[in-house]
């Protein structure tokens, strides 16, 4: 932040450091982004039930995902109206009521207050709909995907999300019947760094992570089953870093979505799906017969070969390999992120199994992948103790990346594109003001 | 791995139970001394070693763990640990652990249920620094099922119920 009280992020291809350090703009990026524009909160799959809920967090604030008596999938502030105690402790479960233990005020799931004690204490004409729990006022769905934005105003739903929709589902498209579910678990994690380092970065494989690339080049042709479709590209042999333009490339969607496209139609044939999802032939075989009936001989495909969209949904979702990404900034050098397997509704058991293990040979806290990428990022923020001038360098591809006429910026595989694409994005919504 | 229910007998005699204790303590320090391939040496051929993410998972089928290895996923673990570019493990934390609380059953088959309780110390100490450093401890339960191999014993399952899964994990580069 300069003393002009203006945010800059990316300047001739130069990002100031401090962006990822400064206390200051920590603050502001609670304020400007988390609480104000649209995040990614959770899942519809995660409170399948009427009156199921999950606790969940929007940058810094405590929320509660819940299912109402009507089917609605509701975003609740836990903070009762009364003197502020959250109303919901347990991290998840059923109930048709939450009710703050401090004096008894009690609320339907879907937020409406439904009990004073000892009423007589407030004037008879108390309109209790003045204070239900809050809820977010502004909530948008994607094939259950569910974002809020804890602001009345701004951008809506559909123009922010629409240069990702398609990608997201492609993603659930995996499934038979289009959906995923995150009923598999979440592996929660913790690093001491920037959130703002996290995704999007096709330069890296071949150094962060190869010690996976030296684990798949040690395996037997043979028995080669247990790499995830991610874990191949971000193993990162050098040929699948580097690949030209017509195969491969870095693109920035537009409002901060970017991704990695890697074309793999070419893989999309029943021994490619088997390696890449840990599945035995039999289940690969089932799943692909399914998926032939659900989208068609001459389809289906293209569907497998777009299922893994590897978008980064700025500022707080990614959808990778089989995986969902969620990142929740705590600091300025400390940020959790939660991965969860993607299972697939309309599919054998056997085959979302396979997906579980295909999952956690790359990403998670004892994982083979995205350890290292941790491991780096707290490398650089301890990097980021010297103040070199001048600032880092995010100039990847900047000659040769190519601006298409609907805006999306198509670079390399490699190109830092992609991070250029969310911090021009970082800058215009850090710029736009605060919520009332 | 699944939760099958086995009869189990207590087992009380001194000499098992020193046989047992003496193993335990033996891989502790194979653990904490980083030497992986001993490490793989006390596990029979066909073997499950789970870590489950949710302390009230009863088995690892359908549900995302932090470890979930048969024998080439363990292999794989270990070969990345010795092979020079895990990251994540450079430098190789200081480990020391204390293990204790050791419950002996006979199952039915012949095979040795052991239950017992671990609290380990880790020092990450990249940059020398004590603004840098971390330190941390995880603690949690073990459950191996052991199989006698001659005059020794070998690892058939083993279940480690880490007490840390409640909170967001930090990288877990290292053996439990």
């Amino acid at each position: 932040m300069s003393t002009s009280g203006v945010f800059t992020s990316v300047v001739d291809g130069r990002v100031d450091g401090s962006i990822y350090t400064d206390p200051a703009i920590f603050e502001e990026e609670m304020k400007r982004i988390f609480h104000r524009y649209w995040v990614y909160v959770g899942h519809a799959s995660e409170v399948p039930e009427l009156g199921d809920y999950v606790l969940k967090t929007i940058g810094r604030q405590p929320v509660i995902l819940t299912r109402d008596e009507e089917d609605n999938v509701t975003v609740l502030l836990n903070q009762c109206r009364h003197r502020g105690s959250t109303v919901c402790q347990a991290a998840r479960g059923n109930s048709t009521v939450f009710r703050c233990q401090y004096h008894g005020w009690t609320y339907k799931n879907s937020g409406e207050l439904i009990g004073i004690p000892r009423p007589d204490g407030y004037p008879a004409d108390l309109d209790k709909r003045q204070f239900g729990l809050f809820k977010a006022p502004r909530i948008g769905t994607v094939r259950g995907f569910v974002f809020a934005s804890l602001a009345g105003d701004g951008i809506s739903f559909d123009d922010h999300i629409a240069p990702a929709r398609h990608y997201i589902e492609a993603f659930c498209d995996a499934s038979p019947v289009g959906e995923v579910m995150l009923s598999g678990g979440v592996q929660r994690t913790v690093f001491n760094a920037n959130w703002k380092y996290i995704g999007g970065d096709g330069y890296h494989g071949a150094f962060t992570h190869r010690s996976t690339k030296e684990l798949l080049d040690a395996r037997e042709p043979v028995t080669a089953h247990a790499a995830t479709r991610t874990s191949k590209a971000e193993a990162g042999s050098t040929a699948s870093t580097f690949l030209d333009r017509k195969t491969s490339n870095a693109v920035s969607l537009g409002n901060g979505h970017v991704r990695l496209h890697d074309d793999r139609k070419n893989e999309a044939s029943l021994t490619a799906i088997a390696r890449d999802t840990h599945l035995s032939p039999a289940d690969a075989k089932e799943y692909l017969g399914l998926m032939k009936a659900a989208y068609g001989e001459d389809s289906y495909e293209d569907v497998l070969a777009q299922s893994d969209p590897h978008i980064e949904i700025w500022p707080n979702l990614q959808l990778t390999g089989t995986h969902v990404r969620t990142v929740r900034p705590v600091a300025p050098n400390r940020t959790e992120v939660e991965m969860a397997p993607a299972l697939l509704r309309g599919v054998p058991e056997s085959v979302n199994n396979a997906r579980i293990r295909s999952h956690e040979w790359f990403f998670g806290p004892a994982s083979f992948g995205s350890p290292d990428d941790s491991e780096i990022f707290e490398r650089i923020q301890r990097g980021l103790d010297a103040k070199a001038v001048p600032p880092l360098l995010l100039a990847r591809g900047l000659h040769r990346q190519e601006v298409m006429p609907d805006g999306v910026i198509l670079g390399n595989r490699s190109d830092e594109t992609t991070q250029r694409g969310q911090l021009t994005q970082w800058e215009k919504v850090m710029n736009e003001g605060v919520s009332k | 791995m699944t939760a099958t229910a086995v009869r189990t007998s207590p087992v009380t005699d001194a000499e098992t139970l020193a046989r047992v204790e003496r193993f335990l303590y033996t891989e502790a320090e194979i653990m904490d001394d980083h030497r992986y391939p001993e490490w793989l040496e006390l596990w029979t051929e066909e073997l499950e070693y789970w870590v489950p993410f949710d302390l009230a998972d009863e088995t690892p089928q359908g549900r995302v763990a932090v470890i979930c290895d048969d024998r080439p996923r363990l292999k794989e673990r270990l070969a990345r640990f010795d092979g020079g570019y895990a990251h994540a493990q450079i430098p190789r934390p200081v480990l020391s652990r204390t293990v204790s609380n050791v419950l002996v059953d006979q199952v039915s088959d012949g095979t040795l249920e052991v239950r017992s309780r671990f609290v380990l110390t880790l020092l990450k100490h990249q940059w020398q620094t004590v603004t840098h450093a971390q330190e941390m401890v995880f603690s949690g339960k073990a459950i191996h099922v052991l199989e006698p191999a001659g005059d020794t014993l070998r690892i058939r399952r083993k279940t480690v119920r880490l007490s840390n899964v409640v909170l967001p994990l930090p990288n877990i580069q290292f053996l439990l």
